[in-house]
């Protein structure tokens, strides 16, 4: 028992099982501040792990029950084993051996209220991949980006008191890891399973060892876990960018060790509360927890005459600040597409001619994921520094939002629309849109379908296309139906539907045309032999009734006639007079070297594959243009 | 700034909105909505205070803030929240429409339909499928989503139907050449496929109906009718009588009390026990 540097109101003592993990140990051993005491149940013949206990001075216990009547990996009665060896006056945290938690975990935990009957879980958890990864967030708090919430306390962290009668785990159901947890928070009423407003790392990714390890070493060297944290860059970063008479403005704060930098170089820094440290919370325990976190960050910046205190991120925010007022705008959370989207149409006005955004978490290989953020809306910057800050010169602010955001036509009456169900359309929309680039001028909408899709989002954000993701009518429904539900969320008076997976090759007025003298007007593909929404094309008035018609007609029938549906209904609004069929056949779904002369669009199944974009050499390399444009390259 | 983003079906949305615009309009925040295709007021702008951050966000089938997976009540409710608010769950709890009803209908105007119901008629909805909100991930494990047996029985609905007068009995149904209609065929009913937006827009000129409470849709249809009885299916146990029954079951496995829907209205109208 040791490392406990806290003065503790209540005994808290931890309990993990780690066999064959003390790679994951190692990295977590620094939670052990926070405990009274830590109990690590193991096997004999594991040594790694026994080395780590010793080292960070965790006991050990032997487990005579992990493989108990053949069990592959009983945790649920290793667990029982260690709860035994416990004081029963005290309340338990156990965890996985591969969860960090907070550095001030054992602080904030104290100020809040808990009830002995409870079970208390982490309120979302950061799954880091990468040993890296794991190392530059674990020093570099809040984790509030990309967070894994669930609606039940699992396994990963339990807290309860081992007084109460719920302090065993179940030990039926199962001879692994996989279900003992929600088993046993079953066990409490809903009402007494509650959540901590505090969040956790997992080291590497989850789920893959109920059954015993079965994943690659976290790293080689043990020594890897705990190597010195890269210095950090930001006094180098501001020291450049800064001097007198220069404004920053701070995006965040947490500790003042950012405010306390930016402090020395610049003649004023406004702070802009990001993660809340001034907004009420919305529930008790997490206004407990920001009262505290907002005294803290006053007392740390407190005499800093030069630093604003933090500023509401609200529009009468930004209205105070003058357009080309900032030589720096410092953004410390992590780059994440849906705030920045929001942030650069919002933020790049004010900054003067020149100057910088500075940022953090930039690294494509360790971070691939807001490292492309990055480089998708901001372009690759022209500063990588080893603590992944990033710095990047904006020459002219209104120009450069005008060309990398540019803003839809506004309100148009007629336009085209796309729909894309899932990730793996996303590509050959990319490619459709772009042909029909060259042949259209109008106003086009990317509906999404379902879940938001990112990449199609910040494509359609950079090529200045109106995007809205809807909602997926129906999960029981096929895609063809729950498509043409989607059209209804079209935002134009007329629209004109083409599918992903079509190529453009001339003008699709000849549709809007038709809507002179008819409510709707169906383009199928001749050679395809049924009448799907995506190997057509077709056109309607707002007013018209015939999406709603068709899709209640297919959604009736599904049951009947499954995948065959659509076509169905089709077949019947076109025998009942209510489909306006184009006489010509303008789209072509067939072999592309049988199309007929006159063919406008051409469906392509595979259209997103490169064999698609060589069908048509003089528009390859333009299409490959489009799409390295896209991808920031 | 509350931001709708909407999921699941039709009526599913009109829940979606109304939160999110009453919250809006409450806490005096910008609303972020898509227009409700068929309902034009909802395009109208909600102007308010923007906030680029922090973020929370509100899920669940009552307000769920996502981060804590706690219920929002109360004072959470009336008193701003100084942040980016992302609604993105189901919201079926009447308590939060009841004070509103008037703000609400004006909200969701939407065009007449075509074909009004007549003084006689006497529509039933009657479904076959579970509704998306039934997906929520938590609420309902166990239930696998499937084709199943309608809700009402069929013998409850005939008792129903011999008893309520009218001329014309239009059934609303996701299947109509169920066995169920086939059954309910010596009433000579009219058929209509219920997922229509024209099918809905009926339904709300109807002065008597037969709904089912936990499809989203039909509540709304029934709660924005002027209808004098509204026959209402209640699938959840904590009420006295429930007409649900087979592979629906008649509630929620481990459902938090709170956290379920509760679409019970007590209105005269609303007729339960039948």
């Amino acid at each position: 028992m040791t490392g406990n540097s806290v003065s503790p109101r209540r005994k808290i003592q931890a309990l993990c099982v780690s066999v064959n993990y003390a790679d994951f140990l190692e990295c977590i051993a620094p939670n052990v501040k926070h405990f009274d005491r830590w109990l690590v149940v193991t096997e004999e013949s594991d040594t790694r792990t026994q080395e780590v206990c010793r080292r960070w001075g965790m006991e050990v216990l032997f487990s005579k029950r992990l493989h108990e009547n053949g069990a592959v990996f009983h945790k649920a009665a290793a667990l029982n084993e260690g709860l035994e060896e416990l004081d029963q006056d005290a309340w338990v945290v156990v965890l996985d051996s591969d969860i960090l938690l907070s550095h001030d975990f054992r602080e904030r935990l104290e100020l809040q209220t808990l009830d002995p009957l409870c079970l208390y879980g982490l309120s979302g958890r950061r799954i880091c991949r990468t040993l890296p990864e794991f190392r530059s967030l674990a020093a570099s708090e809040p984790w509030v980006d990309n967070l894994i919430h669930t609606t039940f306390v699992i396994g990963y962290f339990n807290l309860f008191h081992l007084s109460v009668e719920l302090n065993r785990y179940p030990e039926h159901g199962s001879d692994d890891a996989s279900t003992y947890d929600v088993l046993f928070s079953n066990r409490f009423p809903a009402a007494r399973r509650r959540f901590l407003p505090f969040v956790c790392l997992h080291a590497g990714d989850s789920s893959h060892n109920w059954r015993g390890r079965v994943t690659d070493p976290f790293f080689e060297n043990h020594d890897h876990a705990h190597a010195p944290a890269i210095a950090s860059q930001a006094e180098v970063i501001a020291a450049r960018l800064g001097g007198p008479g220069k404004a920053a403005v701070q995006i965040s704060c947490y500790r003042g060790g950012t405010g306390k930098t930016l402090a020395r170089h610049f003649d004023k820094v406004t702070v802009i509360d990001h993660w809340g440290l001034l907004a009420r919370a919305p529930t008790p325990a997490m206004e407990t927890d920001r009262q505290f976190l907002a005294a803290r960050y006053a007392e740390e910046t407190s005499g800093l005459q030069n630093l604003t205190p933090p500023l509401e991120h609200s529009s009468e925010t930004l209205a105070a600040i003058p357009d080309a007022s900032l030589d720096v705008i410092w953004l410390a959370p992590e780059p994440d597409y849906d705030f920045l989207l929001l942030f650069l149409p919002a933020w790049l006005l004010k900054l003067k001619p020149g100057g910088a955004i500075v940022g953090a978490f930039y690294d494509p290989e360790m971070l691939p994921g807001p490292s492309r953020v990055v480089q998708f809306l901001l372009g690759v910057p022209d500063e990588i520094h080893s603590d992944m800050h990033w710095v990047k010169r904006i020459a002219e602010p209104a120009k450069f939002l005008a060309e990398r955001l540019p803003a839809p036509a506004p309100d148009a009456r007629r336009g085209v629309v796309y729909v894309c169900m899932e990730e793996a359309e996303v590509e050959a929309l990319l490619v459709s849109l772009s042909s029909l680039r060259r042949h259209w001028h109008g106003a086009v909408c990317v509906l999404s379908a379902g879940d938001e899709s990112a990449s199609l989002l910040l494509a359609c954000s950079r090529l200045g296309v109106d995007f809205r993701n809807v909602p997926k009518f129906s999960l029981m429904l096929p895609d063809d139906i729950n498509r043409l539900h989607a059209l209804d969320w079209s935002p134009f008076e007329e629209s004109v539907f083409l599918d992903a997976a079509t190529l453009v090759s001339g003008p699709v007025d000849f549709l809007f045309d038709a809507l002179e003298t008819q409510p709707n007007a169906f383009c199928p593909g001749p050679a395809s032999g049924t009448l799907q929404v995506s190997e057509a094309a077709f056109a309607w008035r707002r007013s018209s009734k015939v999406l709603d018609t068709l899709g209640a007609m297919a959604g009736t029938m599904f049951p009947f006639t499954g995948d065959q549906a659509m076509p169905f209904a089709v077949g019947v609004l076109l025998k009942d007079g209510l489909l306006y069929l184009l006489p010509s056949a303008p789209v072509w779904s067939g072999p592309a070297k049988r199309a007929p002369s006159g063919t406008v669009i051409q469906s392509f199944p595979l259209l997103a594959r490169a064999g698609a974009l060589h069908l048509f050499p003089p528009w390859a390399e333009e299409e490959q243009a489009l799409l390295r444009q896209l991808a920031g390259a | 700034m509350v931001e709708v983003r909407y999921r699941g079906s039709f009526g599913d949305n009109l829940f979606q909105y109304c939160f999110g615009r009453l919250l809006a309009e409450r806490w005096g925040h910008e609303l972020s909505a898509l227009p409700l295709p068929h309902f034009p007021c909802t395009a109208e702008k909600v102007p308010g205070r923007r906030f680029l951050s922090p973020f929370h966000s509100w899920s669940g089938i009552a307000a769920e803030d996502l981060q804590l997976g706690t219920l929002v009540r109360g004072r959470e409710l009336t008193e701003p929240l100084h942040a980016r608010l992302v609604l993105y769950g189901w919201f079926h709890r009447w308590e939060y429409y009841r004070s509103h009803e008037a703000a609400i209908r004006r909200w969701l105007t939407t065009a007449p339909p075509d074909t009004p119901a007549g003084d006689n008629d006497f529509a039933v909805c009657l479904r076959t499928r579970r509704p998306e909100s039934w997906h929520e991930p938590g609420l309902h494990p166990g239930y696998p989503p499937k084709w199943g047996r309608p809700v009402p029985s069929v013998e409850n609905l005939t008792r129903l139907i011999e008893r309520v007068p009218h001329t014309r009995l239009v059934l609303l149904t996701d299947s109509p050449m169920g066995e169920e209609v086939m059954d309910l065929a010596p009433f000579k009913p009219v058929v209509m496929p219920i997922e229509s937006f024209a099918a809905w827009n009926y339904l709300r000129t109807c002065r008597r109906m037969a709904v089912n409470v936990c499809h989203p849709s039909e509540w709304w249809a029934a709660w924005l009718s002027d209808a004098e009885e509204i026959y209402a299916v209640d699938p959840w146990p904590a009420r006295k009588q429930s007409h649900c029954q087979g592979s629906y079951g008649c509630g929620w496995l481990d459902g938090r009390p709170l956290a379920r829907p509760d679409l019970h209205v007590t209105e005269p109208r609303w007729i339960y026990d039948w």
